[in-house]
């Protein structure tokens, strides 16, 4: 059953509904995680080595699982293997194979040198893990530190901006579709963007912090204030931007700003989470909540919370807009079956069961800590 | 040097000669060959010019068009290629001045556009514009169903057909109008409000209907170029039914070339867009 406000197109429905929205999300997360490599490797921030490790993990899972989300929403799941075979390169999907293959190399190219010294050691220890590991080192066994590291600066410089083109991408698919109001505006590209650093550097902390607990380690909250202070400052200037977008819809007053509105009121509990949950993380973020190790929890959890929100009301709203302009119409959020939720939460297990994959394989932290250590 | 070793070198110069006259000759035919071939193809294929008439003024809006529509098309329950609106308009009588209301019947269908977005956006050529009769059309074995296509078009006329599930819309019934047939919706018409017709025929009746008539299309400011040409809208555009601040849309003409003659013919195309509140 469609539920509908007003005289709708009869052939309008939300088209896109939790994939898609999952699937920015996804895509925000790796890109802005990114931005934690940037402090340590172009910044010198060097005692969030492990932050970013952690980080890295979450980006290649999410890498991974992503393009399963709008693949899962095609309507034909086993054509999608079709597109690089009969390319339109007018088309935004052809930007997202382009960048992802490109992305994914990258991230490789990065963890190969990034953990080939904890496959070396791991390789030692023998065992499944260890000749997996082994396997992994592709046949080059002697430690130079100071070269791969050399490498990894390199590669994580090229990521940064590869990785936040392949979010960027969402926002410029949806800005393209220019007869969709809420949709046709490139300040949608900075939007993405901006909600994505937060929600990156938030799931990084988040994990970093979660692990730690689960090993049984300490947490030093002092390091952890930078990345804080850096997820506090974007919030602020993500509802700067997002200011800026519902502002200057309303005071246009464009034909469709009536529609809008409704689309809005009908989406109330998404933007207040969105907008209050960014508010706490940019005001918690410059109090004490930044100094301990609870507070950047809370910030963390808040933000994944508020960004996805952000993510609903980005994909969401814009769609049930009717054509004609002239009323709006229901999404329609099935628990099981296509388009389900139950799919949505599967794709999240996914992405931990890789993550804790990558985390068997070449380990919590890197050799050269564990040597300090020792 | 000798004789026998001149006439020799001779030989072979001739030879190479031949080698390279025939090979010029071989290649340069093929290449002529391949142009012929290219050029030939959209020649053969563009001999139709469909164009799509509403006259608004016609529509009783007895929904048999919608009907024939879905009999011809075999359309799936809850999905429409053709559809007629009723739309409730305010306007101001040019006579007297007053503000007044009227109902008008507005037949809807894939507007064929000459630059179509669904067509940019998709990402495996499934849609596709045929070059040769303008029509644009889907290629059903193709589709991924990203929907993109839906997204892109202002019309709303694509649907996710729930029996194939995959994109489908309005063809202007390209298996009847190709073999000099009329679409279904427009044969069944009993006003005809809806008429077809084929702008590479000088002598085709639908060059009367458009010449004569102030033709309007849906939505020109998305830069579509639709092809199913409105008569009977004009005078009521810029009254906002609802909502509030009124514009002067005039829009400039639209200029359609006969690619048969090469004549260039102006219609005073104006703005129809959103202002229209339904009441059903």
């Amino acid at each position: 059953m469609i539920v509908t406000y007003g005289p709708t197109l009869p052939n309008h429905i939300v088209e896109w509904g939790v994939l898609i929205v999952t699937y920015p999300y996804f895509t925000g997360i790796v890109a802005g995680s990114t931005v934690i490599t940037a402090l340590v490797y172009l910044f010198g921030l060097r005692k969030l080595e492990q932050l970013e490790r952690v980080g890295h993990f979450l980006a290649i899972a999410l890498m991974l699982v992503a393009p399963l989300a709008p693949m899962f929403d095609l309507t034909q799941p086993i054509r999608a293997f079709k597109v690089p075979f009969y390319p339109n390169f007018s088309s935004p999907i052809i930007l997202f194979f382009i960048l992802w293959t490109i992305l994914l190399l990258v991230m490789f190219l990065k963890s190969y040198f990034l953990f080939r010294r904890d496959f070396i050691q791991k390789a030692k220890e023998g065992g499944i893990w260890g000749s997996i590991a082994g396997f992994l080192t592709f046949g080059a066994r002697d430690v130079r530190p100071e070269e791969d590291d050399k490498k990894v600066k390199f590669w994580a410089g090229v990521s940064i901006p590869v990785a936040m083109f392949f979010h960027a991408y969402v926002g410029f698919l949806m800005s393209a579709m220019h007869s969709m109001p809420l949709w046709g505006t490139s300040i949608l590209l900075l939007v993405f963007l901006i909600s994505a650093v937060v929600s990156g550097i938030g799931a990084t902390l988040l994990l970093y912090i979660v692990g730690q607990a689960i090993l049984g380690e300490k947490v030093n909250p002092q390091v952890l204030k930078v990345p804080t202070l850096v997820m506090a400052s974007f919030a602020g200037f993500d509802l700067f931007v997002l200011f800026i977008k519902y502002v200057s819809e309303w005071y246009w007053n464009t034909a469709e700003w009536p529609l809008i509105a409704m689309a809005i009121k009908a989406n109330m509990l998404f933007y207040l989470v969105e907008f209050v949950g960014l508010l706490f993380v940019l005001i918690g973020g410059f109090t004490s909540l930044n100094s301990t190790v609870r507070g950047i929890s809370l910030l963390s959890i808040v933000s994944l919370i508020s960004v996805y929100a952000a993510r609903w009301t980005m994909v969401i709203p814009a769609q049930m807009i009717d054509k004609g302009h002239r009323g709006i119409v229901e999404p329609h959020i099935k628990l099981i079956g296509r388009e389900g939720i139950t799919e949505v939460i599967a794709l999240y297990f996914l992405v931990f069961f890789l993550f804790f994959l990558f985390v068997s394989i070449a380990g919590w932290k890197s050799a050269s800590h564990k040597e300090e250590v020792a | 040097m000798s004789q026998e070793l001149k006439e020799k070198q001779a030989s072979r110069r001739g030879f190479i000669k031949a080698l390279v006259v025939g090979a010029a000759a071989t290649c340069g035919g093929a290449v002529l060959e391949s142009a012929r071939a290219e050029r030939s193809f959209p020649e053969q294929k563009g001999k139709h010019r469909f164009v799509f008439v509403v006259d608004v003024r016609k529509c009783i809006g007895c929904d048999a068009c919608v009907a024939a529509c879905k009999a011809e098309r075999n359309t799936p329950l809850g999905v429409f290629n053709t559809w007629v609106e009723k739309w409730e308009v305010g306007y101001t009588d040019p006579n007297t001045g007053e503000t007044r209301v009227k109902v008008l019947n507005v037949p809807k269908l894939c507007n064929h556009c000459e630059n179509p977005p669904c067509v940019k956006v998709c990402p495996v050529h499934a849609t596709y514009r045929d070059e040769g009769d303008g029509l644009v059309l889907q290629r059903y074995e193709r589709c991924i169903g990203c929907r993109l296509c839906e997204q892109a078009c202002p019309y709303g006329v694509r649907y996710i057909d729930p029996i194939m599930m995959v994109m489908n819309k309005c063809t202007w019934c390209d298996h009847r109008t190709r073999n000099g047939l009329k679409p279904a919706c427009v044969d069944v018409c009993p006003t005809k409000a809806r008429e077809f017709g084929d702008l590479s025929n000088p002598n085709d009746p639908i060059w009367e209907l458009i010449k004569k008539n102030s033709i309007q299309v849906l939505k020109p400011e998305e830069g579509t170029k639709p092809r199913v040409f409105y008569i009977g809208l004009e005078g009521i555009e810029g009254i906002y039914v609802g909502t509030g601040s009124s514009t002067e849309n005039q829009h400039p003409p639209a200029v359609w070339t006969d690619p048969a003659s090469g004549k260039v013919y102006t219609f005073n195309v104006r703005m129809q867009h959103n202002m229209f509140r339904e009441s059903r």
